[in-house]
């Protein structure tokens, strides 16, 4: 993580606080992601992992807000106008939430909701966006016939495949995957992460993804955050916190984890655990 | 296989189930099979895991052996009696536990009505209510002081746990409990599946779910539903020896969190 | 309960609320607190000026505006709630059927309720009561016929939207019969949505009668009634337009008084709106 160059995200001294009572949810949140690296955020439900993700692209409830620095790119964040984070959204990072269903309009096909994302996005010409759309699509290994299908005729793990084409599309520099697996079935979430993971090494592109789910962020981050309560409780190297958890809030989710895991390991007769 | 168990609790005989397909101008075009032909039975006292993706229908087969929906065809048969004539004869012998504990209660009312519908749904019978609902909530870990409360005001993990100690309170023989854990923080999914297993007694479970690691951590033994048919049944100390080709490819397709970490975490007061 | 702490809490709902109950009290005592009996005639007094001995006046046979005002309340506010309650009963019934038994019980009633709500409901109001001669029973029992068919509906949506939440199926699974499901689980739950549509419907149902009395098919002299008094009045308005206020205020005060109140049950009863539930991060 010794990068010299500057990184593609930046946060310092990051507070979330609820504008009427001052009342701080997210205290003191710093990290920096480089180019084609991932970082995980991990912590239960009301850590507050999501509300970082919403801040950094811009989208907090209208009674939070944020202080410090988050830098992306070259922009102040905190400081942008809502048009330059609008653009930035479009362009420079993209999300993927963790309602599948929700992110498409059920009215329109999604070959129709692509092309006119990109045509917008991009300022593309219909053949051109049109030609970006597959392009995404055969990216995520998905059938061009899902440019025609209305987003209730796929499943929830083709729909999440969806969105990261389109980010591919968009050709974001970063992307922001908010719980991206935990509304999937156990296959599709391993479908979807390993298009994460190509997305990051074939792309470039630089990946923050939050999850409850220690399994889903041990496949994709080098590094880690771990939240707890609003606290960032514990950061480094995502493998190094994952093996040797220090604070005993990180022992706990790794060590509730690991106890989910163990009776599948006895039944498959592996023994991974070391004593 | 275990069709011819001596004694089986319950017994699925050939289920069929089919939904009308419709059109996009809402006209019923054909009839879709939702279960194809499916049959298995457990054993009593048995935690017998339905393992299955959205879509297999395991939800559907969960709703006919609870009585709550009519097969097209087949049987379902509780102690060899059909499942509706059972649940009339031993009241509250039968429970359910929701995935989504939110429409699980009733918005208006307090924890401790909730749990009491189910304590008189079993008779009520022995302790005042308010000591057996106080009971129950500790049995599931709750703290007294949230009997008084409102479901909003509860956690994702509590409002489960409210669940699984009405579920319990009727003092049933058989509970189904439906996708239970899945939405709950990870670190939540272990503590309720060690009460689940620490409150088993001689109950008997049918637990559905979608992940392998939750089947092979709870259950003795699980079927593999596909496109509503039964792809496997597996046993849980042999997984490794089956030839099952859908299990294969779903035990590949397993995220699977490793590490080195082998202290006991201390015990967390969960935020949530 | 939480929904009445929200209702205090919202004055405009809570001054309506007072106010329909003051009216409402007034026409339950009427005969100890009027100055004067509604029907007594005093032709040497007609048209007398509002004043300490007559309030509101008196109309063109000498009688008391007041008095009428006041009595007429047992007429337009009686008998436009018992309509409700009428109404909201078959609805009950009829909806919480459909919803629950589902096949060929609701498609019949839904197709039945669909004819009925066909018809523009002023016309067949004015049909029944046309066909039934004119009469107060009449009127009542022909806003019953054309408001009966949308009660019927909305309970079956909101029946059937609930009949699919876990809590009810666990109750199926648990034993518990359909009759205690409606009392326990349904009923409080559509309340809020029946109370609150009833509480605006209330509003027409009293324009309703005012008018067919107006028009002379509803409420027959010498029985005191708003629309009726207001139908009086017009015979004369080009003398004494002042005879139209009393009655026309009323009116106008009571229905939008029964139209706030309705919107504020709606906000106090919206299980999303409870001062408690913040905003979860």
């Amino acid at each position: 993580m010794s990068c010299t160059e500057t990184p593609l995200v930046r946060m310092e001294h990051v507070r979330i606080v609820h504008t009427d009572s001052g009342r701080p949810i997210v205290n003191d949140v710093s990290f920096a992601l480089h180019r084609g690296h991932c970082l995980g955020i991990v912590g239960e439900s009301g850590s507050g992992k999501t509300l970082i993700c919403r801040a950094l692209l811009g989208l907090l409830p209208p009674a939070l807000h944020a202080e410090g620095v988050i830098r992306f790119e070259e922009t102040d964040m905190l400081r942008a106008s809502p048009e330059e984070a609008r653009r930035l959204r479009g362009t420079g990072m993209g999300s993927i939430l963790q309602q599948p269903m929700t992110a498409f309009d059920p009215l329109y096909t999604l070959g129709d909701q692509f092309t006119e994302t990109l045509r917008e996005k991009l300022q593309l010409n219909a053949a051109d966006a049109d030609a970006l759309a597959r392009f995404g699509l055969s990216q995520v290994k998905l059938p061009e016939t899902v440019m025609k299908s209305y987003p209730h005729q796929l499943s929830g793990g083709m729909l999440q495949r969806c969105m990261i084409a389109l980010t591919l599309a968009l050709r974001s520099r970063l992307v922001v995957a908010d719980e991206p697996t935990t509304a999937l079935d156990a296959a599709n979430q391993y479908e979807v992460l390993q298009r994460f993971r190509r997305l990051r090494e074939e792309h470039d592109a630089a990946l923050i993804v939050v999850s409850h789910d220690l399994g889903a962020v041990q496949m994709l981050a080098d590094s880690l955050l771990v939240m707890c309560r609003g606290h960032c409780v514990e950061a480094g190297d995502a493998e190094t916190v994952f093996n040797a958890p220090q604070h005993p809030y990180t022992q706990y989710l790794v060590g509730t984890r690991l106890a989910l895991t163990r009776g599948f390991r006895r039944a498959l007769g592996e023994n991974h655990v070391s004593a | 296989m275990s069709l011819h168990d001596a004694d089986p609790f319950l017994v699925v005989r050939h289920l069929w189930k089919h939904y009308p397909e419709r059109n996009r101008s809402g006209w019923r075009t054909a009839m879709r099979p939702i279960l194809k032909d499916v049959s298995f039975s457990a054993r009593r006292g048995e935690i017998l895991g339905l393992l299955g993706e959205s879509g297999s229908g395991k939800s559907t087969l969960s709703r006919c052996i609870l009585g709550l929906e009519a097969p097209d065809s087949g049987d379902v048969l509780f102690e060899g009696q059909t499942v509706r004539y059972w649940r009339m004869r031993h009241r509250g012998s039968c429970s359910v536990v929701f995935q989504d504990y939110v429409t699980s209660v009733n918005p208006g009312f307090h924890i401790r009505d909730i749990i009491a519908e189910g304590y008189r749904a079993g008779g009520g019978e022995g302790r005042s209510e308010r000591e057996a609902v106080a009971a129950l909530m500790e049995r599931v870990q709750l703290p007294s002081r949230l009997a008084e409360s409102l479901p909003h005001q509860l956690s994702g993990g509590q409002l489960q746990r409210v669940c699984i100690a009405r579920a319990l309170a009727s003092n049933p023989s058989f509970i189904v409990f439906d996708e239970a854990v899945s939405a709950l923080d990870v670190s939540i999914q272990t503590q309720v599946l060690d009460l689940l297993r620490n409150i088993k007694g001689d109950m008997t479970y049918l637990f559905i779910t979608h992940d392998i690691q939750m089947a092979a951590l709870l259950c003795d033994r699980f079927l593999l539903l596909r496109n509503g048919e039964l792809a496997a049944a597996v046993d849980c100390a042999a997984m490794s020896a089956s030839s099952s080709p859908y299990l294969r490819e779903l035990v590949n397709s397993t995220v699977v969190f490793s590490s080195e970490f082998t202290g006991t975490p201390t015990a967390w007061e969960s935020s949530a | 309960m939480t929904f009445w702490q929200s209702l205090k809490r919202d004055r405009p709902g809570m001054a309506c609320l007072c106010f329909l109950v003051l009216v409402a009290l007034a026409g339950l005592l009427a005969p100890y607190i009027v100055p004067y009996d509604p029907a007594d005639i005093d032709v040497r007094n007609k048209f007398a000026s509002c004043g300490w001995t007559h309030w509101l006046g008196t109309d063109h046979l000498g009688r008391d505006i007041l008095s009428r005002l006041v009595y007429g309340t047992r007429a337009s506010l009686g008998f436009s709630l018992l309509t409700m309650g009428v109404t909201v009963s078959i609805g009950i019934v009829l909806g919480m059927s459909a919803g629950f038994l589902r096949g060929k019980v609701e498609a019949f009633l839904m197709r039945l309720c669909d004819v009925m709500m066909s018809f523009p409901s002023e016309v067949m109001i004015l049909a029944i009561v046309g066909m039934l001669g004119p009469g107060l029973e009449n009127v009542v029992l022909a806003c019953v016929i054309a408001k009966w068919p949308w009660y019927t509906r909305m309970i079956r949506t909101v029946t059937r939207q609930y009949a699919d939440m876990n809590y009810i199926r666990f109750a199926r699974v648990a034993g518990y019969g359909t009759p205690y499901i409606i009392r326990r689980h349904l009923l409080p739950c559509a309340a809020g949505e029946i109370i609150v549509l009833a509480t605006l419907d209330t509003g027409a149902v009293i324009l309703m009668i005012s008018a067919l009395s107006f028009l002379g098919l509803g409420v027959q002299p010498p029985t005191p009634e708003w629309g009726m008094m207001l139908g009086e009045a017009k015979d004369i308005m080009i003398l004494y337009p002042e005879q139209m206020l009393p009655p026309g205020i009323t009116i106008l005060l009571v229905v939008a008084a029964f139209n706030f109140l309705g919107d504020s049950l709606r906000d106090a009863l919206d299980p999303w709106h409870h001062p408690s539930r913040e905003v979860t991060v």
